[in-house]
């Protein structure tokens, strides 16, 4: 094999490079990207520069203080300063790592990751899963068949609605205000309430579990209309409400199912 | 005042403060309740979608769709009498878990005529989200079709998820025709459905963007 044939691979691996478009960050608030078929990839860099890593098919327009991508076909990958990232994206997955100002992800039916953190996350799914990560103020989330799972730590308001996926949030503190709507999808929450904090979750047929992980009081209303509630192992009502005062009962959890059941730990 | 009562003051308060008819005292009552509370804020923003929306009679190009939802979303409130924002007309019809009460407060006069019996109320605001999903599964049929056929696969299970859940609570309803919760939740599960029927238009105008 002639010498020279050894350093083509070398020169694909560093093909990519020439893929790169980079563009001045400066007056840019908020990057748009709008994929119609491929995966989405956000990181975040410090340098005060967008780098698109970019396909035949990206078309990047700029107006005002706004960057926005667009893709038919193929994936974009980019890494930006903190700006806002609205990210649409019809059937790729969307992967967003870093701290940004607001964090808006829409897709049909690709998956949801986002690993970092926003004052505000925004997300909604018809049919791809939602995996959230970091540190938030307020998220809501709006999925249809999709599940959620949050591992988030969001100090003022965390709100999931999902038709028939299934909801499990885990946290040290739960949000200020956290709720939860669902219609046949089971939903377990896992955290340690704050004082006046507001738990709501419901749900029409799926199951509502709520293990409180610290000392915090609350008072439970707890409803299942045609289903069951459990406190603690041990069946309390059937067909009806159930309340009572844990603690000093400063949190206010209500839980309620139409015939699903209800289960707090 | 209870909390649910509270909930409708500030609903009001909020709407008024989007279509801007605030001032002095209130305007700065609206304003401290946006700097403190997060569901406010929301609410604003729910709201001034939702008045765009109706200002923009159309969620695709093509079709001129929510003014009729509105109006039918909004036909528990007796229009003529009503003195409420129309923004909050709009909205008590599309935010459907937490109106089913909230519906029928907001929407009462100042000087009301005779009062609707609950079983007419009901009836209206559960004829009202029929006919807005009547008109929203037309729309999205479109849309739907450009979906993969996996979420379609998805899509349909969900929908009929949200449809037996309904059958459920109709025969439910039956047997005890009084129960609030079960009102409660019958409309909770119109508003689903109007709710990813939405979201099927708007997962369609992703692909638009996009091109």
């Amino acid at each position: 094999m002639k010498r020279w044939l050894h350093a083509v691979p070398l020169l694909l691996i560093a093909s990519p490079a020439w893929a790169d478009e980079v563009l001045s960050a400066e007056g840019v608030r908020t990057v748009e990207i709008h994929v119609a078929s491929g995966d989405v990839k956000v990181e975040r860099h410090d340098k005060d520069e967008i780098v698109v890593s970019r396909g035949d098919r990206i078309q990047i327009e700029r107006s005002d203080r706004r960057l926005r991508i667009k893709s038919t076909n193929g994936d974009v990958s980019i890494r930006v300063p903190r700006v806002l990232i609205d990210v649409n994206a019809q059937s790729g997955d969307v992967r967003i790592r870093g701290a940004y100002p607001r964090i808006i992800a829409h897709t049909a039916s690709g998956r949801v990751s986002i690993d970092g953190q926003a004052d505000e996350m925004e997300v909604r799914s018809l049919s791809g899963d939602v995996r959230l990560r970091g540190r938030s103020k307020e998220v809501r989330v709006d999925c249809v068949s999709g599940d959620v799972d949050s591992d988030l730590d969001v100090s003022d308001l965390l709100s999931l609605r999902v038709t028939s996926g299934d909801v499990r949030i885990r946290a040290d503190k739960l949000a200020e205000r956290t709720e939860v709507e669902s219609v046949d999808g089971d939903t377990v929450v896992q955290g340690g309430l704050v004082p006046d904090g507001v738990l709501r979750a419901r749900t029409m047929s799926g199951e509502v579990r709520f293990k409180r992980t610290n000392e915090v009081g609350f008072r439970l209303e707890a409803r299942a209309r045609y289903g069951s509630v459990r406190v603690k192992g041990k069946k309390r009502a059937s067909g009806d409400s159930h309340s009572e005062v844990v603690g000093d009962g400063s949190a206010d959890v209500r839980l309620t199912a139409f015939s699903g059941t209800i289960d707090v730990d | 005042m209870n909390e649910r009562d509270e909930e409708l003051m500030q609903l009001e308060l909020l709407s008024a403060y989007v279509d801007g008819d605030l001032e002095g005292d209130a305007l700065a009552e609206a304003e401290a309740l946006l700097e403190r509370s997060a569901s406010a804020r929301a609410a604003v923003e729910e709201l001034e979608q939702m008045k765009a929306v109706a200002a923009e009679p159309s969620v695709t190009p093509s079709r001129d769709l929510w003014p009729d939802i509105a109006a039918e979303l909004t036909k528990s409130a007796p229009a003529n009498d009503d003195p409420r924002s129309p923004v909050l007309r709009v909205v008590i019809g599309a935010l459907a878990v937490a109106a089913a009460v909230a519906v029928f407060a907001v929407v009462q006069p100042a000087e009301p005529p005779p009062r609707p019996t609950l079983d007419a109320q009901l009836a209206s605001a559960r004829g009202a989200y029929v006919a807005a999903i009547d008109r929203l599964t037309d729309a999205s049929e479109e849309a739907t079709a450009r979906l993969t056929p996996e979420t379609r696969r998805q899509l349909a299970a969900s929908l009929e998820q949200v449809d037996r859940s309904i059958r459920d609570v109709e025969r439910a309803l039956q047997e005890a025709p009084e129960d609030p919760y079960g009102h409660e939740t019958l409309l909770a599960l119109y508003g689903e459905k109007v709710r990813i029927l939405r979201a099927v238009i708007a997962a369609a105008e992703i692909e638009e963007d996009a091109s």
